[in-house]
């Protein structure tokens, strides 16, 4: 193992013990089930509290149920690790869990060795981070950034029709309790992130350490073709309104777009939904999710903007009508330049093989990015496989990575 | 009509106690330490006064279970799914664990508690203590100390009272 710059190491078999110790609550057959305010979810969270309380931190839950531990030591502004334990149906073991672990192990390492403070140290677990219970990822840290209000949260809800807004009254959390969840920038002096990299760089480059100096943001549009349903036997091709032949055309446009535009566009038809889908039916409706990424805010928008204009060329072309709409539209995050360089001279300092790159996940350091200076630090996924159970990384990469933190912590905070 | 029967009074209730722990020192002879760990609510109490005994004879750690994330009827929609902060600030690993409740009766909540302490940690091993056995057993749970065995009707209710919050001690019968 390369020496870290303070002397102080993570202790492995521990680090992998925490790691263990929570992603095994809601781990099925077919991957971890801790969707967000379910009960696997929230056995998960007072696990998480034993787990800060055994080393002396502070426990403190929020109004959106963010569960906080904090050193006793050290005053002001606080030096915050966080991440997530949710997880998204049928989810790897490492993601979120990691970042939340190798927390527990920086602050175990610093109040064992009791290493004086000038800087408080804060781990959290903030709440639904996954967007695939509301819609909407990021929740936790997004109230805790004032992004979202109580207000706000009313509006979400389940598929099952299940509004957010209940879920945390059942809680016992009002209104009052989730905007009091908001916190100040003064209240931070940073904010750490260990998170798998859930893509495949680093493992092809041979890195052991992504350190993240932007993450991209999506815009989210919903498109939708309307033709005309006719009977697959009797209607001629050439007097078809076919809306799933236009919406092909424009899965493939987008491919195209995306691939011609210089500043690093990635775009994705991820969903499509066929009316009234019948074998025997020529498709009426057609409605695509199309998911478009960058950390350019620019190149994003003339992708967007070029995707629109394709998708009213083939409505024109095949005389179907067209239906647009921009569901989320998110700003990139540039994280702080000092942290960045801060992570990288740890890298160097400890002879860690790492790169430079952009995040094209979301995570909570891109909210946390509103009230402080944040750093992410990536550690490899295996085929850069995530969102899956088969999400693998491997523990000595993963001590690298806390050994990072630990690293960035200390230079930060003591 | 509610036909209220005490079968325990207050002296009985601290004898049995001072019995249990009598019994609990005898098979840690050697041991350093017990995590003594009450469900609660009573099961939180009758663990502090055994702790209390076994305090001047082994180093006792003390933890409490609130079991409703765990129980096997649990309803979600009705819940209040509240985050359960745990009251178990040592490590479970490795411990001698001894689950302390008032009363067994079909054995699912000793179940939930155990799934609970299994989340937490990995103790070498979990006893478990009871004041009153009433029977009706649904699970394959079995007490290592029971204070006493009682013979009830499936639809009776045995409630047992604590001073430190029913301020008496006293262990009854209700049948409705």
């Amino acid at each position: 193992m390369p020496e870290v710059t303070s002397g102080l190491r993570v202790s492995g078999k521990r680090l992998e013990e925490t790691i263990n110790t929570l992603s095994k609550i809601g781990m099925t057959t077919k991957g971890s089930e801790r969707t967000a305010y379910t009960v696997k979810e929230i056995r998960a969270k007072g696990v998480l509290t034993h787990l800060m309380k055994r080393i002396g931190l502070q426990v403190s839950i929020d109004g959106v149920g963010n569960v906080f531990g904090k050193t006793r030591q050290g005053g002001g502004a606080v030096v915050m690790i966080g991440s997530h334990i949710d997880t998204v149906p049928g989810g790897g073991r490492f993601d979120g869990v990691v970042g939340v672990a190798a927390g527990i192990e920086v602050a175990r390492i610093i109040c064992e060795n009791n290493i004086p403070l000038h800087q408080p140290i804060e781990i959290c677990a903030f709440s639904a981070e996954e967007s695939s219970r509301f819609g909407v990822g990021t929740i936790g840290s997004a109230v805790v950034a004032g992004e979202l209000d109580a207000r706000s949260i009313d509006g979400l809800q389940d598929k099952h029709g299940v509004k957010l807004g209940e879920v945390l009254a059942r809680f016992g959390r009002n209104h009052d309790a989730i905007n009091s969840a908001k916190r100040k920038p003064s209240d931070f002096h940073a904010y750490l992130e260990l998170h798998i990299e859930q893509g495949p760089i680093l493992e092809n480059e041979g890195k052991k350490i992504g350190v993240v100096s932007a993450i991209s943001a999506s815009t989210r549009l919903s498109v939708k073709f309307l033709g005309r349903a006719d009977h697959s036997g009797t209607t001629p091709m050439n007097l078809r309104r076919d809306a799933l032949t236009a919406a092909s055309e424009l899965i493939l446009a987008v491919e195209q777009i995306c691939k011609a535009e210089t500043g690093e566009v990635v775009g994705t038809v991820g969903s499509i939904k066929v009316s009234p889908n019948a074998m025997n039916v020529v498709p009426g409706t057609v409605e695509l999710g199309i998911d478009i990424r960058s950390v350019h805010a620019n190149s994003k928008k003339r992708v967007t903007d070029l995707v629109v204009n394709e998708a009213r060329k083939i409505s024109s072309r095949r005389d179907v009508q067209l239906e647009t709409a921009i569901i989320k539209e998110d700003e990139p995050v540039i994280l702080n330049a000092e942290i960045v360089s801060l992570l990288e001279n740890v890298c160097k300092s400890t002879r860690v093989p790492y790169m430079r790159m952009i995040s094209g996940a979301g995570h909570d350091a891109m909210k946390m990015a509103r009230l402080t200076k944040c750093g992410v630090i990536f550690v490899p996924s295996k085929r850069g496989l995530s969102h899956n159970p088969r999400e693998w990384t491997d523990m000595k990469d993963i001590e690298t990575g806390a050994n990072c933190l630990l690293d960035a912590t200390l230079r930060l905070a003591a | 009509m509610v036909k209220e029967k005490k079968i325990l009074n207050s002296r009985q209730v601290d004898e049995l106690i001072n019995t249990l722990a009598k019994r609990i020192l005898r098979k840690l002879t050697g041991e350093p330490s017990v995590a003594l760990i009450g469900i609660k609510t009573h099961g939180a109490y009758l663990s502090r006064r055994l702790g209390d005994k076994l305090g001047k004879s082994l180093q006792v750690y003390h933890g409490t279970l609130d079991i409703t994330l765990y129980r096997d009827d649990l309803n979600i929609l009705q819940e209040e799914l509240t985050i359960r902060e745990s009251e178990i600030n040592f490590d479970l690993n490795g411990k001698i664990v001894v689950l302390v409740d008032d009363v067994l009766f079909t054995g699912r909540t000793v179940r939930a508690a155990i799934d609970q302490l299994l989340d937490l940690g990995r103790p070498a091993v979990i006893y478990l203590t009871v004041l009153v056995d009433r029977g009706h057993r649904e699970l394959p749970i079995c007490p290592t100390f029971c204070g006493k065995k009682v013979k009830t009707e499936r639809g009776e209710r045995v409630e047992v009272k604590l001073r430190e919050k029913d301020s008496v001690d006293g262990v009854y019968t209700i049948r409705q």
